[in-house]
């Protein structure tokens, strides 16, 4: 791939960041910090699947994981959010690897992995909904609201802009970075060819779980920062089938391998859901004809790009070099 | 004694709905390798043209039933073709490509559903449904006509695959397409078909099924997940499987909700589904298609 | 010295008998090759040695240590390579990311040594001037070398070539015999070749066995079992 289109889509993505940040509207900078929020997930996904080739749709557990704990240790012990994330984000690795470890050894590829790895997340959605301590089907919810940086609380939106611009920029530059050292090489022979790839001396089951952990560890941190924003989280909220198709679908529409891919595949799909708001005007059904513009827009990338937007500027290959 | 039984009867009940609604999927997915996320939202189609059709006609009768049902047919049958158009081109693609067709359907579906109706669940009138007692349980008349109707669908499909030309066309085609073309089979015919009839089938379940539950946009989802689970567990592309597996997700369901909790059952549902991809991938009878 | 030893091995598919109680062995710097008809069980072997099959019965040992039913990437780092019959390996990656991945076989290298390691082996098979192009963009003989030069860069002391004539040109198949030879006479790699064009086989292989319906018929250097009546009868005439 051309470093040029890489470039020109990331200016695009800036300038949009940096517009909203200083247009000073509440709107503008929900609707972008959204957009990054939906591109960290994809981005975190793009591991897996896009570098390593494990095509799981269980990354909604993962947000679970870091929304619940970054809450749960804040209300009952006071630790700090910024410490509380971690400890979900370990949590989720080790909860990421003991799930994929038997499906992956078992076999289980493609659309299998897909219903074992979703399997996963809907067991989670109803312990949680039977949990009383854990807020049952209502959640839990940020008790104290103290309006400090270091409990993760800000007072207006432009922090939260910058702070998930930043850890979808780590979480891109981090997957730049891997593409050729030896573990992102690995896991791309492992994409290829798995049988070829142990040929040349790669572990593929262990490679496949860091790949699986590493996705883990950055959704988890998506879900610390949604429950941080949202100030509660709820199981129907995030482990539903919408979420956890929400964790691959942008990435996918994007291009899965493109490390652009799941921020152009976010931004894209809100711009056309934002143009359908402009278009429907006043009307109630407002969030009926965004999802109407949602769904016929993935299907037209189904049937006409399949390698996901960026694919148009590399169609002979669906991945990044550096 | 009694609450088992009668708990028993309607999980076997609710395994029939799901196998009814499973048919449907065991061809297209089992069998063609078709994966179809807005399976369930087909379902909900057929549930609103069988509640309009059935509210249009005014007086219940049994000739303005039949007419409802071939209708609903009908209109199964053009959906099934604008599935097959939507899906011709990218049959050939890896599954990723037919999950995102699909769940863009799905979504679509379900907001123009939203657009045209509301959100509000449409019932059709109780009527007067017959209770029937069978010793110590109970069944409504309408239950066990979903109970016959599946075991004559499952059977009418299980012959149908296993004993008729289109049957061996239809598993010729899946397994592997060159050759089946190499032969003189047209392939693009048989799959259509396929996806035709899997759509009829959806429109069958959801006259049987009205009655029993309503219509909505967003009914079909749980019916997408479930019968995935029945599928898998049951074997994939194995008909007989797909009842079993039904029966077996039913019963589950019942039992999980009367003597644990809603919440314990979905638990041990999706946890028969990881099980059986793990321990047991060619499903409970070991019927199924390697995956 | 031994440098492989197959003792022993048998091999079922349900009712199907594989592979049956085959033994040889292979020197250090030994060049063997392994004829048979299709179907005869030539890839079970390999995948029987490499570890992608594991045996009902025997042992295979690799300088003294037995490496049956091992994980193949640990076989690989143990010094055993081989190349795969696939006409797409690793498609999206470039020949250099290709053959560097390999190059970390070599127990403790790093990375600096990796790139050193793997621009002397595409030099040697002459793919260095392709080195930045896509495996996908390869013709069918390049993609053999890049096979070959895979094998050479995870530095084994053996080598499994798995039909890497097929297909060539003359030319292209004497450059095979050429970096074949090569390699056993500089590096004293040892090399177990199963190969359909009994032209390369004859040219490289020092000994041979005749594998038939997964059974050991017949060993000794290739122009003599090559006359040998019942491994004519197993070719049925099939010679090129």
């Amino acid at each position: 791939m051309k470093l040029g289109f890489r470039y020109g889509v990331g200016a695009v993505i800036l300038a949009v960041v940096v517009a909203a940040y200083f247009s000073g509207s509440v709107r503008w900078t929900q609707l972008v910090i959204n957009g990054l929020w939906f591109a960290l997930l994809g981005a975190a996904w793009n591991i897996q699947a896009g570098i390593a080739g494990v095509l799981g749709l269980g990354n909604a557990l993962f947000i679970a994981v870091g929304a619940y704990t970054s809450i749960y240790f804040y209300n009952t012990y006071g630790i700090s959010p910024w410490i509380g994330m971690w400890i979900g984000a370990g949590i989720s690795m080790v909860i990421g690897v003991l799930v994929a470890l038997p499906c992956l050894r078992a076999g289980l590829r493609g659309i299998t992995y897909v219903f074992a790895t979703f399997a996963s997340s809907q067991i989670l959605l109803f312990w949680l909904l039977d949990q009383r301590w854990l807020g049952g089907a209502g959640g839990i919810r940020l008790e104290r609201i103290d309006h400090s940086p270091i409990n993760f609380r800000f007072t207006t939106n432009e922090p939260y802009l910058l702070l998930i611009s930043a850890m979808l920029a780590a979480v891109m530059f981090f997957t730049i970075f891997i593409q050729d050292r030896r573990w992102g090489l690995y896991m791309r022979a492992i994409r290829e060819n798995e049988k070829s790839a142990a040929m040349s001396g790669i572990p593929v089951l262990r490679y496949q779980l860091i790949a699986v952990a590493l996705s883990a560890l950055f959704t988890s941190i998506a879900g610390s920062f949604y429950a941080q924003f949202q100030m509660s989280v709820s199981p129907s909220a995030v482990l539903s089938l919408t979420m956890a198709l929400n964790t691959i679908i942008f990435t996918v529409v994007g291009g899965i391998g493109f490390v652009f891919g799941p921020v152009v595949g976010a931004f894209g799909l809100i711009a056309l859901s934002e143009i359908a708001l402009h278009l429907s005007g006043t009307s109630a059904d407002f969030a009926s004809i965004r999802m109407l513009i949602y769904g016929a827009s993935i299907i037209a990338i189904a049937l006409f790009l399949p390698g996901g937007l960026m694919s148009l500027f590399d169609p002979r290959r669906s991945k990044d070099e550096s | 004694m009694d609450l088992f039984l009668q708990v028993t009867v309607d999980g076997l009940v609710t395994g029939a709905v799901y196998a009814l609604v499973a048919v449907g999927m065991t061809l297209m997915f089992g069998v063609m390798r078709i994966i179809n996320f807005a399976h369930g939202d087909l379902l909900m189609v057929g549930l609103y043209a069988t509640f309009f059709l059935t509210t249009g006609m005014g007086e219940a009768t049994i000739s303005s039933q039949v007419l409802v049902a071939i209708l609903v047919v009908a209109i199964m049958t053009a959906v099934g073709l604008a599935l097959y158009g939507a899906l011709r081109p990218i049959i050939d693609e890896p599954e990723l490509s037919h999950v995102m067709l699909t769940v863009g359907i799905s979504i679509v579906l379900q907001s123009t559903a939203q657009l045209m109706f509301t959100a509000t669940p449409m019932w059709l009138n109780a009527g007067n449904w017959k209770v029937v007692n069978i010793g110590p349980v109970s069944l409504e008349q309408r239950h066990l006509l979903a109970l016959v109707m599946i075991i004559v669908i499952t059977a009418v499909m299980y012959f149908t695959i296993s004993r008729t030309k289109y049957g061996r066309q239809l598993r010729a085609v899946s397994e592997n397409r060159e050759m089946a073309g190499l032969v003189g089979i047209d392939s693009r015919a048989v799959i259509m078909a396929a996806v035709v009839l899997s759509t009829v089938l959806l429109g069958i379940a959801a006259f049987v099924m009205l009655p029993l539950t309503y219509a909505s946009p967003t009914v079909g989802i749980p019916y997408t997940l479930l019968v995935f689970v029945v599928v898998v567990v049951g074997g994939l592309g194995d008909m007989v499987g797909a009842l079993v597996g039904a029966i077996l997700v039913g019963l589950t369901q019942a039992y999980g909700n009367t003597y644990l909790s809603g919440n314990w059952s979905g638990i041990l549902v999706y946890g028969m589904l990881f099980a059986v991809l793990i321990v047991r991938p060619r499903g409970i009878l070991g019927r199924g298609r390697v995956i | 010295m031994t440098l492989l030893e197959v003792e022993g091995l048998t091999k079922s598919f349900g009712g199907i008998k594989a592979m049956q109680d085959v033994s040889f062995s292979v020197d250090e710097g030994q060049i063997l090759g392994v004829i048979g008809p299709n179907g005869a069980g030539k890839t079970t072997l390999f995948n029987l040695i490499t570890g992608f099959l594991a045996p009902d019965r025997g042992v295979v040992k690799l300088a003294g240590q037995s490496i049956t039913g091992l994980r193949p990437d640990l076989i690989a780092r143990r010094g055993l390579a081989r190349t795969f019959q696939i006409s797409e390996p690793m498609n999206a990656l470039t020949v250099e990311e290709a053959v560097r991945i390999s190059a970390y076989c070599r127990s403790g290298i790093n990375r600096r040594e990796a790139f050193t390691v793997a621009a002397e082996v595409m030099e040697r098979v002459g793919l260095l001037d392709n080195s930045k192009k896509l495996t996908s963009s390869l013709t069918a003989a390049e993609i053999h070398r890049l096979e070959f030069a895979r094998a050479l860069a995870a530095g084994p002391r053996m080598i499994l070539l798995d039909e890497l004539a097929a297909g060539l040109w003359p030319e292209e198949q004497a450059e095979l015999v050429r970096l074949v030879t090569e390699a056993s006479r500089r590096d004293g790699i040892a090399f177990l070749i199963v190969e359909h064009k009994l032209s390369f086989l004859q040219s490289v292989a020092d000994s041979s066995i005749v594998i038939n319906f997964g059974q050991k018929i017949a060993e000794g250097p290739p122009a003599e079992v090559l006359r040998n009546s019942e491994v004519e009868k197993a070719y049925l005439g099939s010679k090129e």
